[in-house]
Order: C-alpha cells, then structure tokens, then sequence
C-alpha cells in the first residue's frame, strides 16, 4: 500500500535523499552551464559552480542560493504541506475509506445480520412450517392412528358384541337345559299352558327370587315352575362378569311341548 | 332461541329416557318347553315317636304308596337322605334341595290315651322353607290306614291343588272257588285294596256294581235269580231293593250325577235298549230304539248325555246321545272294539276297553280330538272307571291267569297292581268322593 510505505520513510532522511538529488542536478547544470553561458543558468545547477567561480557571484549565488534554499525549503514546507495535506487527505481517505469500509463492513455485517436474520427467520419459518407440516402430519397420522384406532377398536366392539351375543346365547342354552333338567311337569298339563316367572340372580347364580308374573291357572304347574328355577339354581352364568348384568333379572316362560 | 334449546334438550331427554326405558325392558326371556314328565319329587322320612309299642301300620309307607300309585308324585329314595327330621326343629331345607326334593312329609305315630295314637305329620314345601300343612290325629290302631289316606290327600290337594282320592273306596266283584262251586262276593275297600268289606254273597255271578252319587248305594246286577236281575243296595246298614226283574236282561246300571235316576239296559221288549229309570216312581223311559244291541249306558257329569255300546255299525263302538236318546252320534273310530265307556268328572273324557286282534287294554278318548289313548299293554283288560278326581283309572286285568285290580294314572305312566285279593277279582268301580262307612 503506497500510503503504508510513505509513511515508513522518517523526515531526515527524505531531506538527504532530496539534497543529494538537487547537488547532482546542479553540477549537470555546470557542465550545461559552459555550453549555454548566455543563457541564464538554471538556478539549481549554478550553486556548485559559483563556488568554483567568484565570491560575488557566490555571494550573489548564495544569496539565489539562500533564495531559493528558502524557496526549496518553501517548496519543501509547501510539499511537506501538501504531502501532510496529502496524508491528512489521504489519513481522511483512508478514515473515510475506513469509515466507508467500517459503514460497509456494518452495511455488510447489517446485511449479513439482515441476511442471517432473514435466513434465521426463513429457517424458523422453514422450521415452525416444518413443524407445521409435521404437526399436520402428524395430527394427520394421528386422525390416521385414531381412526385406525377406532376402527380396530369399532371392529374389536363389534367382535366383543358378537362374542358376547353368541355367549349370551350359550349361556341362555345352558340355563334352558339345567332349567328343563329340573322342570318335572305334573301330570295333566296340557299344550297351550303357559306361566312366566320372573327371576332374580345373584353374581353367583344363585336364585334369589322366583316369583310367578303370569300364572298358569293351575297351581300345581305353578308350583312346578318356581321349583324348576330353584332347583336349577345356580344357574350358569358368563365367565366374563361384565355380562352379569344382562342375567341379573330373567323371565323365564314355561311353554309345555311334545305331548298331546 | 332459548324455546329451541329447550326443546331440544326436551327431545334428547325424550330419546334418552326412551332409550333407556327401552334398555331397562329389554329383559332376558328364556323359553323352557322340555321337562321331566313325571311325579313331583317328594320326601317321606318315616315317621317316629313309636318306642317299643310299635302301631300296627306304618303311616308314612302308606302315605308313600298312595302317593306313588297316583302317579303325581315320585317319593325318593330314604336312602339318599341326608337328615331323618321327625319335627320341626330338626327340620333343615339344604337337606333336602340336596337330595333334590321339592317337598317333605315328616311325622310320628305315639301311644295315646285308651291304647289310641297321636298321628301328627308336617308338609314343608322345601324351596319356599315353609309349612304347607301340619295336623294332629288321635285314632284308634284300626283306623290308621284311613289317617295315612287321609294324609295323603292333605298332601295331594296341597300339593296338586286337586283333591285327593286316596280316602275314596273300591267296589268289585271277587270270585273264590268253593269247591266245585264259586263263591261270588260283592266288596268294598279302601282305594289301595286294603280293608276289604264283603258287601254281598252269592253263589250265582254278581255284575256290573255301580256307586249311588252319594256314595251310599251300589247298584249291581245278581244272577242268584238265575237271570240278570237289578237289584240296589245300601253300603251303610246293607238293606237292598230290587229294581228291575223285566222279562230278559236286566242289566248295565249307571247313576244319573243327581242320583234321581238310574239308566239300564232292559230287553223286555225283545232288543237289549237303553232306558232311564225314575227311581222316585220307577217310571221308564227308552231311549234307544235300534235293532241292533244298545247297552253299558253312562251319564256325562252334567247329566245331559249319556254315552253307551253300540254294535250298530257292526262292531261295538261308543256312541252318545242327549237324555232324550235324540242326537245320536259316534264317538270311537279307531280300533274293531270300544266298550264300557264311563266319563271322566270334567266330562272332557272317555274310560273305556279298546279291543284289536283279541287285545283288551284300558283307554282315553279325548271327546274334543277324538284321540284315543291306549293306557295299558296288558291283554284283557276289562271295566275301567275313573277316580272322583279324574287323575286315575281303576280296571281290572288277569295275572297268572286270574282277575286283578290295577290303577293307571290318567296320563299312563304309572300302572300298578291293588293289592291282591283271594280269587279272582273283577268289575271294579270307583266310589265318588262322598264316602261314607260301612256297618260291618
């Protein structure tokens, strides 16, 4: 960087260098100086030669000398000025460019901030979409899950009825026998008789009550009804308890048949 | 909008309460068609009480005989039981729902004043644990059997809801060789054959005895006149009057229900008819009027018919027709023979011999479907006659080539031999309800 190498050189050493340079144009401006005497000599080049010439024009040399000395170092002050101004340009340039660059980086870091920002938000918003969508997915899957669930669980019921429908009727059967089995029908009934009774059941199967809801007409067949039911007691009952409760009250109708 | 509401929740209560209204009526209903056709299962534990006096007769084995013969009831077997309860307080129900009996007879026969006994018995109904019955009786030793049937109706009317016959008596004609004669006797006994009471004896063939409806009078046909002769006879103090000693057979007497009249069979005007009797005046009455035999008359329980034999058609058949003899029909179709028809007390049935092939059996002809019941399968069964309940035929049938009584239970289940006489015994007829005593 040019400004970086400027300001490496110190100020003494920049003199040197510059007087050394204008003591060699002066003595090419001798050697010219010979062949041009009619010409007005170039003031840097006459300062050598007036020292090999005469006082006067030395002093005179040296007063032009002193001159323009003052103008050098005028001229100098006035580089060294505008080389300050320069740097100082350069020193606001490059504050400027810092700035600039600093304005920059923060445009760019605001960018990047925007940016970072944005893609944070997008990727929350990617994310909480995503969420979304896995959300509904999921809730998806879950309405999916559920009504499979449901389904299993509509289709496992229906099953549990018809378990339970076809126990129910086991069980039925297995009371119509164990009832039938006890029933001893007195003599002289008669096709067409009928007597309900209804019927109590403890968890057990125990018969609780049997009481006659419809009588037959005959006391004899009455009685012949409630003994069957106590006699069959406990009745057989569901193995699964839950069903207890289609048992807990029965009707039980006697309805003879097979004889004339 | 809040009427809406209102009606709305109105509507799902209705639909709810309905709902459940439903779910609560929806009681189980099993039908029970099938059953054990047979006796009702009773318990008799013999009786106790008696130390070393010991009654002539044992009650309890005489309650349970009655009971088995009827048909109605199957006594267990005392082997099973588990407890031996002679009374109350040694009663217990699980004892018995064990052995599976609907209902127990405890009781005791003791020594009583004047060598007399104290009888007592108990009915419990065993599912209900309660007493149904519970007497107490002081009798002389001979009157034992009458108190064990008359236990036996207690039991049978408790338990059935129908009267019980088992106090009711038997009359029929029994015949002994008597050298080379035969000794005929009329006689009464008790409904199991025990007791027998010679009413009357011959030493010509006594026939067709017929109870008074008042249990007081047989009428029975005596052939000590070389004949059929109609004679009538008071069970009570044995008086008898002749009734009918018309030219030809005199014969087939049968009560009217209000016992005013008798209905006979009579040929005296050449053809065995059917004539009614006015026994206030003995005015006749015929009521059949057919060339062929016309006999064996018996009166429906509402004294508007009377059904007889037949053989119009060509073989004996049953035929019946209102007092008048108008309205004659037929009532037996199946089988080649059907005689000595006699009415059940509902009027809704026909006892009578059913012969095929040389067969005899007793038989049930339902009047309403004219089926016939053949209720035997011994070969020559002869004058059945109903119970006064109906429940039991009384008829005689031959064992070992002799005349026996045997009952049948009206649905023919349960058959058994009476007790056996000596000779030959036949005729039977049941007495009605009323009974009364005989002097002798």
């Amino acid at each position: 960087m040019l400004s970086g190498h400027v300001r490496r050189l110190p100020g003494g050493r920049k003199a040197i260098v510059y007087a050394v340079l204008v003591h060699l144009a002066l003595i090419a401006l001798v050697v010219v100086g010979f062949r041009w005497q009619a010409k007005p000599p170039a003031p840097p080049a006459k300062v050598v030669q007036a020292q090999a010439v005469n006082d006067a024009e030395t002093q005179k040399e040296i007063e032009r000398r002193k001159k323009q000395e003052r103008e050098r170092e005028q001229q100098e002050t006035k580089k060294k000025h505008e080389q300050q101004e320069r740097e100082r340009l350069e020193q606001t340039k490059i504050a400027e460019q810092k700035r600039k660059d600093e304005d920059k980086r923060k445009a760019v870091e605001a960018e990047k901030k925007r940016k970072h920002d944005a893609q944070q938000a997008e990727i929350k918003k990617k994310k909480e979409a995503e969420e979304r969508r896995k959300s509904a997915e999921s809730s998806l899957k879950e309405q999916l899950v559920r009504e499979e669930k449901e389904r299993t669980e509509a289709k496992t019921k229906a099953e549990q009825a018809a378990r339970a429908q076809s126990e129910l009727a086991r069980i039925e059967g297995l009371i119509r026998q164990k009832v039938e089995r006890n029933w001893v029908r007195p003599a002289g009934w008669t096709k067409g008789m009928e007597c309900v009774v209804r019927v109590r059941l403890a968890p057990t199967g125990e018969v609780i009550s049997a009481a006659i809801s419809r009588p037959s007409g005959s006391p004899a067949f009455d009685r012949s009804v409630e003994n069957a039911v106590y006699k069959a007691s406990p009745l057989p009952l569901p193995e699964d308890k839950g069903l207890f409760e289609h048992f807990r009250e029965l009707e039980l109708r006697f309805r003879p048949e097979g004889q004339t | 909008m809040k009427a809406v509401l209102q009606l709305m929740t109105k509507a799902v209560l209705a639909v709810l309460l309905a709902g459940y209204a439903s779910l609560a009526s929806a009681i189980l209903t099993i039908e029970i068609t099938q059953g054990v056709d047979g006796g009702l299962p009773i318990a008799i534990v013999p009786f106790g009480g008696a130390g070393k006096d010991r009654p002539s007769q044992d009650v309890a084995a005489v309650v349970e005989a009655d009971l088995a013969r009827s048909g109605r009831f199957t006594p267990l077997d005392k082997k099973i039981f588990v407890s031996h309860p002679n009374d109350d307080k040694q009663v217990v129900f699980k004892d018995w729902r064990i052995v599976k009996a609907e209902a127990l007879v405890i009781g005791s026969v003791r020594p009583a004043a004047q060598g007399r006994w104290q009888v007592e018995f108990r009915l419990y109904d065993i599912y209900k644990e309660k007493q149904l019955a519970g007497y107490s009786y002081v009798v002389a030793g001979d009157r034992l059997r009458a108190v064990a049937h008359q236990i036996s109706d207690l039991i049978y009317e408790k338990l059935t809801g129908e009267p019980g016959v088992f106090s009711t008596r038997i009359a029929y004609i029994t015949r002994e060789s008597a050298g080379k004669r035969f000794s005929f006797k009329l006689q009464i006994a008790d409904s199991d054959g025990y007791n027998p009471v010679t009413v009357l004896s011959s030493a010509e063939p006594l026939i067709s005895p017929a109870w008074s409806p008042d249990g007081t009078r047989l009428a029975y046909v005596s052939f000590e006149q070389r004949r059929p002769v109609l004679y009538m006879q008071n069970v009570l103090h044995g008086s008898r009057t002749r009734i009918a000693e018309f030219n030809g057979i005199n014969s087939a007497p049968a009560w009217s229900p209000d016992g005013a009249k008798l209905a006979l069979t009579l040929s005296r005007d050449g053809n065995p008819e059917i004539y009614v009797m006015r026994l206030s005046d003995s005015t006749l009455t015929r009521l059949t009027s057919h060339p062929a035999i016309d006999t064996e008359p018996t009166w429906s329980p509402d004294g508007k018919e009377i059904a007889f034999t037949s053989d119009r058609g060509g073989k004996p058949q049953i035929y019946r027709m209102r007092v008048d003899g108008s309205n004659v029909e037929r009532v037996t179709f199946e089988g080649e023979y059907n005689a000595r028809a006699s009415y059940s007390a509902d009027g809704k049935m026909l006892t009578l011999v059913s012969g095929a092939q040389g067969r005899y059996h007793a038989a049930l002809l339902h009047l309403q479907s004219s089926v016939l019941q053949v209720l035997t399968d011994t070969p020559l069964d002869e004058s059945p006659s109903f119970a006064p309940n109906g429940r039991m035929i009384l008829y005689a049938t031959e064992r070992g080539g002799r005349g026996v009584l045997a009952s049948v239970s009206s649905d023919g289940r349960v058959r058994q031999l009476l007790k056996l006489q000596e000779g030959d015994v036949r005729e039977p007829a049941w007495s009605p309800f009323n009974r009364s005593t005989p002097t002798n």
